[in-house]
């Protein structure tokens, strides 16, 4: 069984969004430590790696390891109730095979999420040997991306000495987003080598609702390799995400 | 809660699938020669052979030889264009997460799809299939559907068969003995026979037998029903026409491919084919009418959970009409539907008279019909049905 209450309700919500963009049922794993979850969708494309440990939770118990199989549809809507000011606590008893969350602010109100039965064969994150690291402000690769979108379906990134540059050409135009260590936007960038990929932006902008969770997005990558997006939340975890390259048009 | 074992003692090598080792063969050829980039004939594949045979572990164990990165779908679900759009296209066209050299794309159980409504999930799939840079293998239970017909041309089709008895006894054999459970050979040849080459099946039932027991002996198989599977409607009246008893003649339609109304209207037709004594015949009409009224009241009052009485009684009257040995017939197709098309004008033309003679007379268009029509025809001569007669008359009620 464990018992967990966070401060605010929201951080859960943006949570739960920013995984129900990508995947429709997952487990989350609560041990000790904290809650993890690893999940991919369905396409095999992209995943998503979440970790709220201990200490985001204003109090936390959980004495042994418990899998927690969601709906993240369903539990969207629940999520979607969430009052500001409120606190959330979750809990779940041993022989329960259901997820109570219950919203404390003015009044309590308690939801009662019937839990899934999944395999919770776990999942390993893929091991890429990342050439490039850049963190950015989220909203200027929020910003990036929607421009993007309004051209094409994939775009091309583009990394170089000091430089980060977002581009996209289709039917309908071009665009060509730069964002550089000069104008104060690139908030550090490592760099081994350049390194250019394409990626698809049907599954980038679902990756950016979690933009919404963190000031800060980490964009690494490697020519032609999968691409790692990390949002640290400002109340502690992080979501990370990860998506294959698209092929080059033969 | 404990493993299927249809799970747990699932091939974990290409070598231990159990038959069909021509089609796994065959199709671990193809995917080799689409990975090598060589010209294959056809861009996807067509798994087709009855439920069990093997199809879905085939491709799972190709991909894990190949070290390819599987994709899979499960098409049976409503929203089929959306959901092909976003797993098998989204997969199509990007690389691996894992840094796999190739993927291979699998949509499992087509049949799900259903052709009129979800027209688009088919176009999307074959779609797919033009675009993807990636093998696709499709797997379905029955690919002589009509609504396949454009995707049996896309594909190479490959066919698994029905497991024979003695593999899928090897199979039972070797998971009770994992088990520990002590099985007589006898029960062992009687499950899977019962299977009909449906090894999941064999599996399924060996487990509800076996689970937790040490020993289990012939006798106990009688525990399990005979399992339904789907046949052809001339097998199913054959099967109905020849049970001994109302159980076994009910048992026989549940594998029917048609709906319930439909197997009475085959009934309906074929009553006369069986049976050539007018004494037969009208035992099993007469419970054939014990079986419409049913259906009736099914259609009247929504009251679906009738539909088993009808069938009972259509079916038992169907069986038991007939005395000494089952002899051999013919069936035909219900003449219903094309009787209705071919007497469409002459239907409206009654209809027509009955409403204005009913309008003349005060009375319901049933009433004019059963009681009064009957007379008019008499009064207007023999065989003056037609609707000219008729309207004849009833023009003559309005004057």
């Amino acid at each position: 069984m464990f018992k967990a209450v966070l401060a605010d309700s929201r951080v859960w919500k943006n949570v739960i969004e920013s995984i129900s963009t990508l995947v429709e049922e997952g487990v989350f794993l609560v041990d000790p430590t904290g809650v993890r979850l690893r999940a991919m969708d369905p396409s095999r494309v992209a995943m998503v790696d979440m970790e709220l440990p201990k200490a985001t939770f204003e109090s936390f118990e959980c004495a042994t390891e418990t899998p927690v199989g969601v709906n993240f549809e369903d539990m969207k809507n629940i999520m979607k109730r969430a009052g500001s000011s409120e606190k959330l606590e979750l809990e779940k008893g041993d022989d329960e095979a259901r997820l109570k969350l219950r919203f404390k602010g003015k009044s309590s109100r308690t939801f009662s999420l019937p839990l899934l039965d999944l395999s919770k064969d776990e999942l390993s994150a893929p091991r890429i040997p990342f050439n490039v690291t850049i963190k950015t402000p989220a909203g200027t690769l929020l910003e990036a991306i929607k421009d993007a979108e309004v051209v094409s379906d994939f775009v091309k990134v583009n990394a170089e000495e000091g430089q980060l540059k977002i581009s996209a050409n289709g039917d309908r135009g071009e665009v060509d987003v730069v964002i550089t260590k000069e104008s104060g936007e690139i908030l550090s960038m490592e760099m081994k080598e350049p390194a250019h990929a394409l990626y698809s932006l049907t599954y980038l902008s679902k990756m950016m609702v979690a933009s919404g969770l963190s000031e800060i997005a980490a964009i690494m990558f490697s020519t032609d390799m999968p691409m790692r997006l990390d949002f640290n939340l400002a109340s502690g975890g992080k979501i990370v995400y990860y998506l294959a390259p698209r092929m080059e048009a033969e | 809660m404990s493993l299927p074992w249809t799970e747990r003692y699932k091939p974990s090598n290409l070598k231990e699938i159990a038959g069909n080792y021509p089609a796994v063969e065959q199709l671990l050829g193809w995917v080799r020669s689409r990975e090598d980039g060589k010209a294959t004939t056809k861009r996807a594949v067509l798994l087709t052979g009855p439920p069990g045979t093997g199809k879905s572990v085939a491709v799972g164990l190709i991909a894990k030889e190949l070290d390819l990165d599987l994709v899979e779908m499960n098409a049976s679900d409503s929203r089929t264009e959306e959901l092909v759009e976003r797993v098998a296209g989204g997969a199509s066209l990007q690389g691996s997460l894992f840094g796999r050299k190739g993927k291979l794309i699998f949509l499992d159980e087509l049949d799900g799809i259903s052709g009129r409504e979800d027209r688009g999930g088919l176009s999307a799939i074959l779609r797919v299939v033009k675009e993807s840079r990636y093998p696709i293998v499709m797997a379905v239970n029955d690919p002589w559907d009509p609504k396949f017909r454009s995707l049996r041309d896309a594909c190479e089709i490959i066919q698994f068969r029905r497991i024979r008895s003695p593999s899928i006894e090897v199979q039972l054999r070797r998971i009770a003995k994992l088990n520990g459970v002590a099985v007589d050979d006898a029960l062992i040849a009687r499950v899977a026979e019962r299977a009909g080459g449906d090894l999941r099946a064999a599996i399924n039932d060996l487990q509800m037998l076996a689970e937790g027991r040490k020993a289990l002996k012939d006798e106990e198989v009688g525990m399990l029903f005979s399992r339904v599977q789907e046949r052809g409607i001339f097998d199913v009246m054959k099967s109905i026409f020849s049970a001994e008893g109302c159980l076994e003649a009910k048992i026989a339609a549940e594998g029917a491919s048609v709906d319930p109304e439909m197997l009475l209207q085959w009934i309906n037709e074929n009553i006369p084919n069986q049976y050539p004594d007018p004494a037969d015949r009208e035992f099993a009409y007469d419970w054939l009418s014990k079986a419409d009224i049913f259906m009736n009241r099914v259609k009247r009052k929504q009251m679906w959970d009738l539909f088993s009485y009808a069938i009972e009684l259509a079916t038992g009257g169907a069986a038991l009409a007939r005395r000494g040995e089952y002899r051999f017939t013919r069936y035909n197709f219900p003449r219903r539907i094309s009787m209705l098309s071919a007497t469409k004008e002459v239907r409206g033309n009654k209809k027509e008279a009955l409403r204005e003679i009913g309008g003349g007379m005060h009375a319901s268009m049933k009433k004019v019909a059963t009681e009064y029509l009957p007379y008019i025809e008499i009064i207007e001569g023999a065989g003056a049905t037609g609707g000219g007669a008729l309207s004849r008359v009833a023009g003559s009620k309005e004057t």
